[in-house]
């Protein structure tokens, strides 16, 4: 294998000190040592909080306190440098312990923004599925927007879910689900388990997918489990990936015969950790 | 007056006729179930035993080697298997207040059993609250708990980030909290725009996100108490989780245990605590520091302090299969080393980092829990010799409880951690044995003693010697023949250890009951028997063994005799003196080395005040019994010799050559001779040697020692030549007390050595000076050449010149010149 036949050299990954991001990062420092792509973080000095800082009547609630403080430009600078000092250190140890080549930023502006154009210089983008904002189940707005703006592949992490879960992909016979599923197959060699929801008009056509995936898996010691998938609505999609248990998703959403929304309501329900191939 | 005949030789020694024995040795006879002449102390032990009431413990008084143990425990193993078994004991955590233990009873045997359960208990959830907790009914309820807080918290925040929104206010999150924003065109507004701003709008944006500060506040407020519920559900849910993981095992163990009301008790608070620590029993990641800290030990594993407190400290197994010892009655034990500890039992540390740590599983039992509901045996002098350990044992006996406290804590001297284990019921029968001394020491000074201790069995030193108990000495030596492997005894061999008890009882008619003495002569007897390679003990064997022991102990005896014989120690055995004869003493250094010595005593007078003084009082190395002797015989003296008068007399008396300490008052009646015949100035042969004590009448009265008394003097005229007129003089009370030995019995029968019986002080003296001791005619006055009549008229010379020298100087050329004639 090489990193050619996913063309993904290059690895940008989001960091703001959230477990999520940490997560994310984890996984992209897996993915960089598989792929033997280079690693490269970027902390984004958010500019709404610095706007924030300088306005007059400008109060934060502490979270672990309930009190409510003055906030202070120069206060809010250095909470803001001290944590992107903490990301660098995190995206060093995290490199360290696999030897691999990284590099680290800070940028300053609105998130999202920074963000796209950050991920214009990889191939993937990797970013916790929420921010620092709490611990809702939804898509943070960070990650939707990644998620509709961005061309690149997007990987989309939480804690808890390690990358090297069992995988589990939807295959359809596109292009795009090929490609998800070749990736899927790779990922999945490490720990040797996979799950394929196989979306198909018919039993036959069902049957022959089975058929093509099986034999095209045949030399590697893959356990496959395959499930048939009748209706291609969210909701249902959901209910059998929750069913195959906590893993990786790995999707393609540009080259795909599933329904976009179908595909972005899976990103906001499914509290999984995502890999959307582009 | 008759003057003493010498003792016929059959007087001197009582033979056991061995032919009074149908055997021919004691392998025919049967073993002695009693215990021999003691009739009186058995006879107490079985009341003291007998008796059910408080305080009746038993104090068994009597020399050592006397058979009180013997007795003692010969009865109580009779007894003690016929009485019921006593209960088990075992101490259980106190999960309330750790450092009281609670005490469990249990029926016999049951202790050992619960101790397993309850190990098994621990070994089963061990299993079971780790798949309880593992189940994913579990997991889900546990994670539906947890979101529901988490969705609780979003909703709130949520609710009021669309408010806030309705305002084109952002909630932001801030690196420590949150805060509002006002937006503008979907960006937090920039502060020169906001400045630009008209005052009325920027103070309404300000009251808003002011508005919006509180509500936020308030959330933020909340958070705390809803953490706190989500935690209560938590803690409902696994409690609940645990109890119905525990329930079942613990349901069977009530089943088990039904009849005893303490271990359900306990099984009720051994749930409560398994509910509340269950997450000790889930695997844990355990701290690699404390391991290597050495917190935990190798045998339990890393988690043994967690399930130490469910274990069972059995502290008195009465019923165990496993041990050995295990009673079929009530036990009955001997504390050989009646420590503090030994009797109470002790509660044992284990240092960890420095610190002594201890709980109930480190209680360790003493004599008292093994002896509860049986009978506990100690040595009195061992019990008083150990610190504390009578104050304990009496504490416990009067309280009926035993309570284990340290020493350290009584003395307040250590302050480490320890417990109060929870007093254990005692029901025990304590069986003290010692010193007759003691006894009464105890029972004097100590009220508590009394009390506590109601019975004595008293042993008695000796018995009466018959035909009855001679064949119960047979029997007796027959079954110690058994019982320590020795050669069976000939009836030869019985009849000489009878004759040897007696003469250890210091009594022709009498039969020692010390035990330990006979037992000895007779594994003696039995070496000397394999020795000369016979099969059965025979008389010679016997007086071999007798010969020997004298032989062994006899350094000092011959170098004193030595000593004697090389003129160091003077001592005269033929000739005649005035004013010194023999006396003799006794010396005991140990059990079978007592033998007797001539000892020479002198006595001088001149005129004097009337005084007798015993040289030995005025440099301290008289005894009180000896200082009496010799005033009695002073006021013997003076009442026979000058009841009308004044006694002018000043007479000295003294033990010659003694370096150490004299005592006793069986030389008062050969001081009194040797004063007489310093008096009568009449010389007193020095072929005799004399015994015996005198009261104030002039009567001889009986003495202890009598034979090695004859034997020590026997054995110096022997060694200087027998002659026939060498004898002793022995009061007549002592005749029954003789039993001498053989060569002395020969010479007598030989008329080489001769012994008198005396019972005055004229009988004495007439037989020391060959001169009559004279007695008072119609006029009231002794015959002149008589001894009494020569120690009047001496006393009367006395008297004369005291008178003369009192008489005014006139008449003083007088009196001189019937002085100087007295002088011629």
């Amino acid at each position: 294998m090489t990193t050619n036949k996913f063309h993904i050299r290059r690895i940008m990954v989001a960091l703001d000190g959230s477990p999520h991001s940490l997560a994310a990062l984890e996984a992209a420092a897996d993915l960089a040592a598989l792929l033997q792509a280079e690693l490269h973080g970027v902390f984004v000095e958010d500019i709404n909080l610095l706007r924030l800082a300088q306005l007059p009547f400008a109060h934060e609630v502490r979270a672990h306190t309930a009190t409510t403080e003055k906030l202070e430009l120069a206060h809010m600078q250095r909470q803001l440098r001290l944590q992107a000092a903490q990301a660098q250190a995190d995206l060093e140890r995290m490199a360290a312990k696999r030897a691999l080549a990284f590099t680290f930023r800070v940028a300053q502006g609105a998130v999202s923004a920074e963000l796209l154009a950050a991920a214009l210089e990889a191939d993937l983008l990797a970013l916790g599925r929420v921010g620092r904002q709490g611990q809702r189940r939804q898509l943070g707005s960070t990650a939707r927007t990644a998620v509709s703006k961005s061309a690149r592949t997007i990987l989309l992490m939480r804690p808890d879910v390690a990358l090297h879960r069992p995988i589990l992909t939807i295959y359809d016979g596109s292009p795009g689900a090929e490609r998800a599923l070749d990736v899927a197959g790779y990922l999945a060699e490490e720990n040797g388990r996979l799950r394929i929801l196989i979306w198909a008009t018919d039993k036959e056509q069902a049957a022959s997918y089975q058929e093509t995936i099986t034999r095209q898996f045949a030399d590697s010691n893959l356990a496959i489990e395959y499930r048939r998938l009748r209706s291609p609505d969210a909701a249902n999609l959901a209910y059998l990936l929750r069913l195959a248990g906590p893993g990786l998703l790995i999707l393609n959403d540009t080259d795909s015969t599933l329904p976009p929304e179908t595909v972005h309501t899976l990103l906001e329900e499914l509290d999984y950790p995502i890999l959307l191939i582009r | 007056m008759e003057t003493p005949t010498p003792l016929p030789p059959e007087s001197l020694y009582q033979p056991c006729d061995p032919q009074q024995f149908t055997f021919e040795t004691t392998a025919e006879l049967e073993n002695l179930e009693s215990i021999i002449g003691q009739a009186r102390a058995v006879d107490a032990i079985q009341f003291g035993i007998g008796i059910q009431h408080e305080g009746f413990n038993l104090y068994v008084l009597g020399p050592n080697g006397s058979g009180k143990f013997t007795a003692v425990t010969q009865f109580l193993h009779q007894r003690a298997p016929a009485e019921p078994i006593p209960d088990d004991w075992c101490y259980v955590n106190n999960f309330e207040q750790p450092h009281k233990p609670h005490a469990l009873r249990l029926p016999p045997g049951q202790a050992a059993v619960f101790q397993t359960d309850m190990k098994h208990l621990v070994a089963a959830l061990r299993t079971t609250i780790p798949a309880a907790f593992s189940s994913d009914e579990y997991q889900a309820q546990q994670r539906a708990i947890e979101e529901e807080f988490k969705e609780r918290q979003n909703q709130a925040l949520e609710d009021l980030r669309q408010t806030a929104l309705q305002h084109q206010i952002a909630l932001i999150h801030t690196p420590q909290g949150f805060a509002f924003a006002p937006l503008k065109d979907g960006e937090v507004i920039k502060p020169d725009e906001f400045m630009a701003l008209s005052p009325e709008e920027q103070k309404s944006i300000e009251s808003q996100v002011l508005t919006l500060q509180d509500n936020l506040q308030t959330i933020m407020e909340q958070l705390p108490q809803w953490q706190r519920e989500t935690q209560n559900k938590l803690r409902k849910l696994n409690e609940e989780v645990a109890q119905y993981a525990i329930a079942p095992l613990l349901a069977e163990l009530r089943q088990k245990y039904d009849a005893a009301a303490s271990v359900l008790t306990y099984l009720e608070t051994v749930e409560k605590d398994l509910i509340q620590h269950f997450d000790n029993f889930l695997d844990k990641d355990d701290t690699p520091l404390a391991e290597a800290m050495g917190l935990t030990t190798s045998d339990g594993g890393p988690q043994k302090n967690a399930f130490t407190r469910y274990q069972v400290n059995v502290i008195v197994d009465n019923g165990s299969a496993a041990s050995t010892d295990a009673p079929t009655g009530a036990p009955v034990i001997y504390e050989d080393i009646p420590t503090y500890m030994n009797l109470i039992g002790r509660i044992e540390h284990i240092s960890q980092m420095g610190t002594l740590l201890t709980d109930f599983t480190l209680i360790k039992p003493g004599a008292l829990h093994r002896a509860n509901g049986g009978y506990l045996i100690i040595h009195a002098r061992k019990l008083l010799t150990e610190p504390f350990a009578y104050e304990a044992l009496k504490q416990a006996i009067r309280a009926r409880k035993i309570s284990i406290q340290s020493l350290g804590q009584i003395v307040s001297m250590v302050s480490t951690v320890s417990l109060e284990p929870e007093p254990i019921p005692l029901n025990v029968k304590v069986v003290l044995m010692g010193e007759r001394q003691l006894y009464y020491l105890l029972n004097q000074y100590d009220p508590d003693f009394v009390e506590l201790f109601k019975v004595a069995a008293d042993f008695e030193n000796e018995m009466v010697r018959d035909e009855a108990s001679n064949l119960a000495y047979a029997r007796l030596i027959s079954g110690l023949a058994r019982k320590e492997n020795l050669y069976h005894f000939d009836r030869t061999a019985v009849s000489r250890v009878i004759e040897h008890s007696a003469r250890l009882a210091g009594d022709a008619e009498r039969l020692t009951t010390h035990m330990q003495s006979i037992t000895d002569l007779l594994r003696e007897a039995d070496y000397w028997a394999r020795q000369q390679a016979h099969e059965v003990v025979s008389l010679a064997d016997v007086q071999r063994a007798l010969d020997a022991q004298q032989y062994r102990v006899g350094r000092i005896r011959e170098e004193m005799q030595e000593m004697i014989l090389r003129e160091t120690i003077l001592i005269d055995t033929d000739g005649a003196q005035v004013g010194q004869i023999n006396g003799l003493a006794v010396f005991s250094l140990g059990r079978y080395n007592t033998f007797g010595k001539p000892s020479r005593i002198t006595a001088r007078v001149r005129l004097g005040k009337g005084e007798v003084i015993d040289i030995e009082r005025q440099v301290e190395m008289g005894g009180p019994i000896h200082s009496k002797g010799v005033l009695i015989l002073a006021a013997f003296l003076g009442a026979r010799y000058a009841a009308e008068r004044p006694l002018t007399l000043s007479a000295t008396l003294v033990f010659e050559q003694s370096y150490s300490g004299v005592d006793g008052d069986s030389a008062s009646s050969a001081e009194l001779y040797t004063l007489l015949s310093a008096l009568a100035e009449l010389p007193i042969k020095q072929s005799f040697a004399v015994t015996g004590s005198v009261n104030q009448h002039g009567q001889v009265q009986a003495i202890g020692g009598v034979n090695e008394k004859i034997e020590g003097f026997f054995d110096l005229c022997r060694a200087r030549g027998l002659t026939g007129e060498q004898g002793v003089l022995i009061p007549a009370a002592n005749v029954k007390h003789l039993m001498l030995r053989q060569d002395v019995v020969e010479a007598v029968a030989a008329r080489q050595f001769r012994i008198f019986p005396v019972s005055t002080i004229d009988e004495g003296i007439a037989l020391l000076t060959g001169v009559p001791a004279g007695e008072l005619d119609e006029s009231g006055s002794y015959p002149a050449d008589s001894v009494n009549g020569r120690v009047t008229a001496r006393l009367t010379a006395f008297t004369e010149k005291q008178r003369a020298f009192a008489t005014p100087p006139k008449q003083k050329k007088k009196k001189a010149k019937k002085d100087t004639e007295d002088k011629a």
